[in-house]
């Protein structure tokens, strides 16, 4: 077991319950879609994984040590995550120092900081891109970029927050491909439910700060009750064709 | 409100030509940090009707513009910005200095005229200075060379968090506006009704992004110790850059240098 | 109002550039061992917005006019004085270095104008300890608008003490400080008035907020007292070595002329502007300078010189300009 969650629950500082007594247990090298509607509690449980949040009752632990204050170094060591805006994520004045950001915070001597950094733009493959303040960056490189900072730690699950929001289709595509090419364990929350069929093969459907699914994708996004339970709609891919089947609204 | 995209593109623009791959560039940030302020220093110190002395210095500009690749008229439309106000200043000294400082038979050319003459040159000698370092210089390597001048860490990384999310805020800044105006029907700027929601707004907006980048920060092993790069060295040719630089503007101090060039013209020297 | 390179004497430059790198190395200290990691991205992503913000025009009502902010206030309540300082000095780096406005070594005068009179001296001494976590609406208002007026009214004070200390401007004292002050005054009421919008908007929508993001760094009274005597010494130790070691600017410019002409009144030249002077009643304490030079009294220097000085600056301009060319010359021909 890679991540084990146990009863989780959290409460924001002004009150608002945003988790209510999460488990979930998630093996190495799966994926797992996190999909549920705004508010669901999506984000707040990934901010949980990298000790951002910490957990009012309930634990979280990756490959056996706790989130807790003592551990974080350790914890975001193995815990990459991607975030929804990339301009949050690139601090930097360019793409190479940034990539260089947190292998600089581990520590590593320069000469092993620049080749770590080369070798993660070369991932996503981006090494064309080194230079480049972020702002001359398009919106798909900006997001490969922001993966390659997080693989340039190294960590063994990757966290991403609404990693297709805003790419134009092709983009979307490419880092899709990219996804379904890197070998971590990786837990994706998304919208976007054919990127779920897509990359993931177990689903997690979050409601109101609860999971009310948790099983495989197309099961999952093959029952009708659950999805509207989960305010969400069947992936475009798996609705009828577009002339044929009725029109929703 | 186009001002913000101005100063957005203007920035892309300075970072556009301070990544050509010329001569000039070519220099150590360091060494052009420390020759641009030594110009600046060397400028200032002229007394203020030193209009004759100052004039070598000119040449400065010239080469390094030249050299760089950079064009004329761009960088003088770039130094007018701070005009206004050290025209308004000098202007008081047409006024005030009346005192004759030279007769060409019938004219007579002020004190004021040569102080307010020399205010000029110095303006656009220090301020070309200064432009001329950053549109040849990536910040990157500027603040490496910062570094290297012992500023604190801490500094220099806060300096460049401005400057990254200055776009970023330009851009935000300059949409909201559009927004706003598109439904306002108002030319003048913001109504005084809508100042502290319009601006506070973006405020919290910007609260929740610095939170992010926090967040964002510590996910990659942040412990609030500023970061720094390696610094990379002055080589034999930096050297001489800095050296031949500073000799002239010294040799410009010392001598008044088109003083003798006129004595050997007109053969003041006999 | 930035204070351009042009205008300063390299010691007044000097003394504040070594101030305020005092300060910024004293916020800074006091910044890290806050201890708290999430001041530097705050500040960073803070002095951009107050860049930005300072784009926006604010239609003044009634007016048909419109002001900015300037933001030392706002940034000393956002983040406490320490941070605010560096931030607000950021800020001017960026401008002067990347927009041309402001001087570069004029970058100490700058800062402490408008960073230091805000964020130590205003916030602590006016906005902290007259505004609190209860305060109204209109105290907000109303301190605010104080507070804003006397930081920009101390920040054109120090305009104009450092301009003249530097001996550059002819401009008498009394009307600059009339000209900067009321300019100042404008430009300080719609500073407090927009920054009390935007701090009311504030604390409404996020009442947590409103408390200082840091504690106040403890600045004892004295302490303050004590660093402004030793500026007051330093700037006027500085002066006055200065004016010691170099003849005013009246004798400098007689240096110049042959000293034979009785200048008044002599060149058409003279008598316009004298005569548009009278009609411009606006500056009452308008003096004309009307010293007679007493003969013998100052260094006549021949005449030749400053006739070949004139020649050789017009023959250096000549060599700058044909430098120019001969080295885009060179460029183009190595281009092809």
């Amino acid at each position: 077991m890679s991540l084990v969650i146990n009863n989780l629950s959290y409460q924001y500082p002004n009150g608002k319950q945003a988790l209510r007594g999460i488990s979930l247990a998630v093996e190495t090298h799966e994926t797992i879609g996190i999909v549920g509607a705004n508010g669901a509690g999506k984000s707040t449980l990934l901010l949980h994984l990298v000790g951002i949040l910490l957990a009012s009752s309930g634990e979280v632990s990756i490959n056996g040590v706790p989130i807790i204050k003592k551990n974080l170094r350790e914890i975001r060591r193995q815990v990459g995550m991607v975030f929804q805006n990339p301009d949050d994520q690139l601090f930097m004045s360019n793409v190479a120092a940034d990539v260089a950001f947190g292998p600089q915070n581990l520590g590593i001597t320069p000469a092993a900081v620049t080749e770590i950094v080369a070798e993660a733009l070369k991932e996503v493959a981006a090494e064309h891109l080194a230079e480049r303040p972020p702002y001359q960056l398009s919106g798909g490189e900006k997001r490969l970029v922001s993966i390659a900072t997080v693989l340039a730690l190294k960590p063994e699950i990757l966290v991403f927050d609404e990693p297709s929001a805003a790419l134009d289709p092709l983009a979307r595509r490419r880092l899709i491909q990219l996804l379904a090419k890197l070998p971590q364990t990786k837990l994706i929350a998304t919208h976007d439910l054919d990127l779920v069929v897509d990359l993931c093969e177990r689903t997690i459907i979050l409601s109101e700060g609860q999971i009310i699914a948790d099983g495989l994708t197309l099961e999952i996004f093959n029952d009708p009750e659950l999805l509207k339970l989960g305010q969400l709609e069947k992936p475009l891919r798996m609705q009828g064709c577009p002339i044929c089947s009725p029109k929703i609204c | 409100m186009s001002k913000l995209i101005e100063s957005g593109l203007e920035l892309r623009e300075l970072e556009r030509l301070a990544n050509k791959k010329t001569l000039i560039h070519q220099v150590n940030a360091t060494a052009k940090l420390v020759v641009t302020l030594i110009l600046i220093g060397i400028t200032v110190s002229f007394s203020k009707y030193a209009l004759i002395e100052i004039i070598p210095l000119l040449i400065y500009p010239v080469i390094i513009m030249n050299l760089a690749d950079l064009s004329t008229k761009h960088f003088f439309k770039k130094i007018l910005v701070g005009l206004p106000f050290v025209l308004l200043i000098a202007f008081f000294n047409l006024w005030y200095d009346q005192t004759a400082w030279l007769i060409f038979g019938k004219v007579s050319i002020t004190g004021g005229m040569v102080s307010f003459l020399v205010i000029l040159l110095k303006f656009i000698l220090t301020v070309s200075a200064g432009l001329l370092l950053i549109a040849t210089t990536p910040l990157t390597e500027l603040t490496t060379a910062l570094l290297r001048l012992k500023i604190p860490p801490f500094l220099i990384t806060q300096l460049s968090l401005t400057y990254r999310y200055l776009s970023v805020l330009l851009e935000e800044t300059a949409t909201l506006l559009q927004a706003y105006s598109l439904r306002s029907f108002k030319k003048t700027g913001v109504q005084y009704q809508v100042w502290g929601s319009l601006v506070g707004q973006l405020l919290l907006r910007t609260l929740a992004r610095a939170e992010r980048v926090h967040q964002a920060m510590l996910c990659r092993g942040f412990q609030g110790i500023a970061f720094t790069r390696n610094k990379s060295q002055l080589q034999l040719c930096d050297w001489y850059y800095l050296c031949a630089w500073v000799c002239f503007f010294v040799l410009v101090r010392l001598l008044n240098l088109p003083e003798i060039l006129g004595m050997i013209f007109t053969g003041g020297f006999r | 109002m930035h204070m351009a390179d042009a205008l300063i004497s390299p010691a007044i430059g000097g003394v504040f550039a070594a101030t305020t790198i005092g300060l910024a190395a004293y916020a800074a200290k006091k910044v890290q061992t806050q201890l708290d990691e999430k001041q530097l991205p705050l500040m960073g992503v803070l002095g951009a917005f107050v860049f930005a913000a300072q784009m926006i025009n604010f239609a003044i009502p009634g007016t048909g006019s419109s002001g900015h902010l300037g933001g030392g206030l706002l940034l000393s309540i956002l983040l406490g004085p320490a941070a605010g300082f560096l931030t607000m000095a950021a800020i001017l780096i960026i401008q002067a270095f990347f927009f041309a406005d402001g001087g570069i070594l004029a970058l100490g005068c700058n800062i402490f104008n408008l960073g230091f009179f805000p964020c130590f001296i205003v916030y602590p001494l006016i906005f902290r300890h007259w505004v609190n976590q209860n305060s109204s609406k209109t105290r907000i208002f109303l301190i605010s608008l104080i507070a804003a007026i006397l930081g920009l009214q101390l920040g054109s004070l120090g305009v104009v003490i450092q301009t003249k200390l530097s001996g550059i401007s002819e401009l008498p004292v009394g009307t600059f400080l009339i000209l900067m002050q009321s300019i100042h005054l404008a430009i300080g009421v719609v500073e407090g008035l927009v920054t009390a919008s935007i701090v009311s908007f504030l604390w409404q929508a996020r009442p947590e907020l409103n408390q200082p993001v840091m504690p106040l760094v403890n600045l004892s009274t004295k302490k303050l007292w004590l660093s402004f005597l030793v500026l007051a010494l330093l700037v006027g130790g500085v002066f006055s070595w200065f004016a010691s070691s170099q003849p005013d600017g009246l004798e400098w410019s007689m240096f110049r002329t042959s000293g034979q002409e009785e200048f008044t009144g002599k060149s058409t030249w003279h008598q316009k502007l004298g005569e548009f002077q009278e009609k411009f009643a606006a500056l009452p304490d308008y003096n004309l300078k009307n010293v007679q030079p007493v003969e013998g009294k100052y260094p006549s220097v021949d005449g030749g010189t400053s006739f070949a000085g004139v020649v050789g600056a017009g023959l250096t301009l000549l060599l700058a300009g044909l430098l120019g060319i001969v080295l885009k010359f060179f460029k183009k021909r190595t281009a092809y």
